[in-house]
């Protein structure tokens, strides 16, 4: 291996941690100085897209009617309409034959379709997919894979994911394989309430 | 968000640069594991514990990206290229989409944390949240792996 510090062990030098063989390095060798530099180089204001995708989604008026509909009625939930929740975090109608995903909360004995609002720790949550052609669908989060596998004939997937109090958000890139959309994806980014 | 974003982006953008060619995927991927990184308070967490967390995740996260790249040639390719020498394999980034094909996902990983960027064994170990002798195993798999994989493309 070379003789310069990893790239890692200088990026935690550029943010602050304290390396007194790296400073000593940097002395002497541009390349790493240049890194660091990079490293702690300002990138200015987050890009619109970014802000977009970090934006908690919100559902539109005709996944809200139906809401209000299940409330109101108790209807099962294989019954309502699937709505997509697209990345960019504006109201999604999909077009005819084009995937949908609804991810669903159950909290106590409620069930209902989520449509932007912060889950809550001890919430489940259940997706829904409905594509053409019955297509594998891979749920992850971070580098953990939850589930890969075909939805039950009704469309949803088997699995129910419990919402836990660590971080701001659960995470969840849902990916269409083999089937007609090879390759659709998008990521859900589901907010937690804060702990009070 | 802007505060995290001003002090992490740059590490999380030229990790994900480093492995991916187009400037355009380089900066999506980068989105993509900030957007985690501050979804999940990484911020607040020790400094060495959160840039171990950006190597592993942008490292994942390209690599799926590499893999889910299917151009044209590739359909039309009947005869697996042979992969690059061992030497270069991980420090060209032309490379890296071959490669995320041919080998597994931990190999690759421990290759271009220990290749590229330059990582020692015990800094790949505390990353990937595994043992020294996994990740030795885990490279020599990878040389095996492209070895054979070069022998047979002859």
């Amino acid at each position: 291996m070379s003789d310069h510090p990893s790239r890692m062990a200088l990026d935690c030098y550029a943010l602050g941690v304290p390396d007194d063989a790296i400073e000593a390095h940097l002395t002497s060798c541009g390349r790493c100085r240049d890194h660091v530099e990079a490293s702690r180089a300002d990138p200015g204001a987050p890009p619109a897209a970014l802000l977009a995708r970090a934006r908690p989604r919100r559902a539109g008026p005709a996944l809200l009617g139906a809401v209000v509909l299940a409330l109101a009625a108790g209807l099962a939930l294989a019954v309502l309409p699937s709505t997509s929740v697209p990345d960019d975090g504006e109201p999604y109608t999909a077009a005819k034959g084009e995937p949908t995903l609804q991810l669903w909360v159950q909290r106590g004995d409620e069930v209902f379709p989520w449509a932007g609002d912060p889950v809550r720790p001890g919430d489940a949550l259940r997706l829904e997919v409905s594509a053409p052609g019955n297509p594998r669908v891979e749920v992850r989060s971070d580098d953990l894979v939850l589930y890969d596998g075909y939805p039950e004939g009704d469309g949803f997937l088997p699995p129910t994911w419990g919402v836990d109090a660590e971080g701001r958000a659960e995470i969840m890139s849902v990916r269409l394989i083999d089937g007609p959309y090879d390759d659709w994806h998008q990521t859900l980014v589901v907010p937690k309430e804060r702990a009070r | 968000m802007t505060a995290t974003y001003r002090r992490w982006y740059p590490v999380i953008h030229g990790k994900c640069a480093r492995m991916l060619r187009d400037p355009a995927e380089a900066d999506d991927v980068a989105q993509e594991a900030f957007l985690r990184f501050w979804q999940k308070g990484l911020s607040d967490r020790d400094t060495e514990v959160a840039v171990a967390w950006v190597y592993k995740t942008a490292t994942r996260l390209a690599i799926d990206r590499l893999r889910r790249q299917r151009t044209a040639q590739d359909h039309k390719r009947s005869v697996k290229p042979a992969p690059p020498a061992l030497t270069d394999a991980v420090a060209a980034r032309s490379t890296l989409a071959e490669l995320a094909r041919l080998v597994s996902e931990p190999e690759l990983t421990a290759a271009v944390l220990h290749r590229m960027d330059g990582m020692t064994h015990a800094e790949v170990a505390k990353t990937m949240a595994v043992s020294d002798r996994t990740v030795r195993r885990l490279l020599t798999r990878f040389d095996e792996r492209t070895e054979a994989l070069r022998a047979e493309a002859r």
